[in-house]
């Protein structure tokens, strides 16, 4: 290394100039600006980042040299965050859509079949008959969602651009998104069937459609922020 | 984790699971350390690419083989620690009996002692 041969001054000078903080600051900035990288996931990176620089500093080498190899055994961002996404994400098998959507649909209508059927359809949009409209609607919605996700996924969409990814991208939140689809769908019929309760099945559309549409548009970072709230509240035994 | 210096791509990708689940096996630990101990156990013919480590342990971490936790470190920094579950150690044991199968089979083709398993 040039630096050792240096006169004693011009070392100091040199490592005065160079700012580690500021460099770990950038490195984190650069890493921030990918849009696909839970939080999680760079806080792992950076402590990563830190024992490695922390590692050679004890090898002897200085400041910058510590850092820029830190950061090239960790790689390149680009490449980097890709790998992530993939491990995040669990594979559904269509197979497994498909059986919770047909669930979806087959429970209501089982339901249904005790009350007038063909009635939902000629009254679909009467207030009388709103629960059982938006019950039909859910169902029409799950099965856009499946197909949707399906043909996005044949055009190999980034899952950045799907608006559906919410819905599918975890066995979890495909279970999640199931169960409380049915439970709605349930509880519309239910409150039909006891007529004089059509006021609270508005409310409770209203609530559902709106808790569906804050699932669907909450980032994913924030998901993952307040699954880490959830997990630091009640740690896991080791 | 595909930065191989002697081990072929396939090969470094393969191995990571039974690596990783025997050193978790071996107690709690965090990527770097993981790393450390990978190039140590290997003399440095296993070399991975730190930031590839930890896609395999996430996806190890979602087939529900081991579980990570935020700790304080001694030195007070939080890093995320990773220890086996029992399915993982379960895996393991499977992961060790198809190695071994492997290791004895070409040992008897080399002609070399094989291990018990």
């Amino acid at each position: 290394m040039a630096g050792r041969s240096q006169l004693p001054v011009q070392i100091m000078e040199n490592q005065t100039r160079y700012d580690l903080n500021a460099a770990v600051e950038n490195w984190r900035n650069e890493l921030a600006a990918q849009p696909n990288l839970a939080s999680d996931d760079r806080r792992e990176l950076e402590t990563h980042l830190r024992d490695a620089i922390a590692g050679f500093q004890q090898r002897g080498l200085n400041d910058e040299e510590s850092f820029w190899l830190a950061r090239r055994r960790i790689g390149q961002p680009q490449q980097l965050v890709p790998e992530f996404v993939k491990a995040n994400t669990t594979k559904v098998q269509w197979q497994t859509k498909l059986l919770i959507a047909l669930v979806i649909t087959v429970v209501p209508i089982w339901f249904l079949g005790k009350a007038e059927f063909h009635q939902v359809f000629v009254n679909f949009g009467n207030i009388a008959y709103f629960n059982f409209s938006l019950s039909i609607l859910m169902i029409a919605i799950v099965w856009l969602v499946f197909i949707l996700a399906e043909v996005l996924k044949k055009m190999r969409t980034s899952p950045r651009f799907s608006v559906l990814s919410p819905f599918i991208q975890t066995r979890w939140r495909v279970l999640i998104s199931a169960v409380v689809l049915t439970v709605f769908s349930y509880t519309q019929i239910f409150l039909l069937l006891c007529m004089k309760f059509v006021q609270w099945g508005i409310m409770v559309s209203i609530l559902g459609l709106f808790a569906l549409v804050v699932w669907l548009l909450l980032p994913l970072r924030i998901q993952t922020k307040l699954k880490e709230i959830v997990s630091s509240r009640f740690p896991k035994r080791a | 984790m595909y930065k191989a210096a002697m081990l072929t791509k396939d090969l470094v990708a393969a191995s990571s699971k039974p690596l990783l689940l025997s050193i978790l096996a071996g107690g709690e630990s965090y990527g770097y350390e993981i790393i450390q101990k990978v190039r140590e156990l290997s003399g440095g013919q296993i070399e991975w690419s730190d930031g590839m480590l930890y896609p395999v342990l996430h996806r190890l971490e979602r087939d529900g083989l081991i579980e990570s936790e935020w700790k304080e470190a001694d030195t007070g920094r939080e890093r995320k620690y990773y220890f086996i579950s029992s399915d993982g150690r379960r895996a393991l044991k499977t992961e060790r009996r198809q190695w071994l199968a492997v290791h004895n089979s070409l040992c008897k083709l080399w002609k070399i002692k094989p291990v018990t398993i």
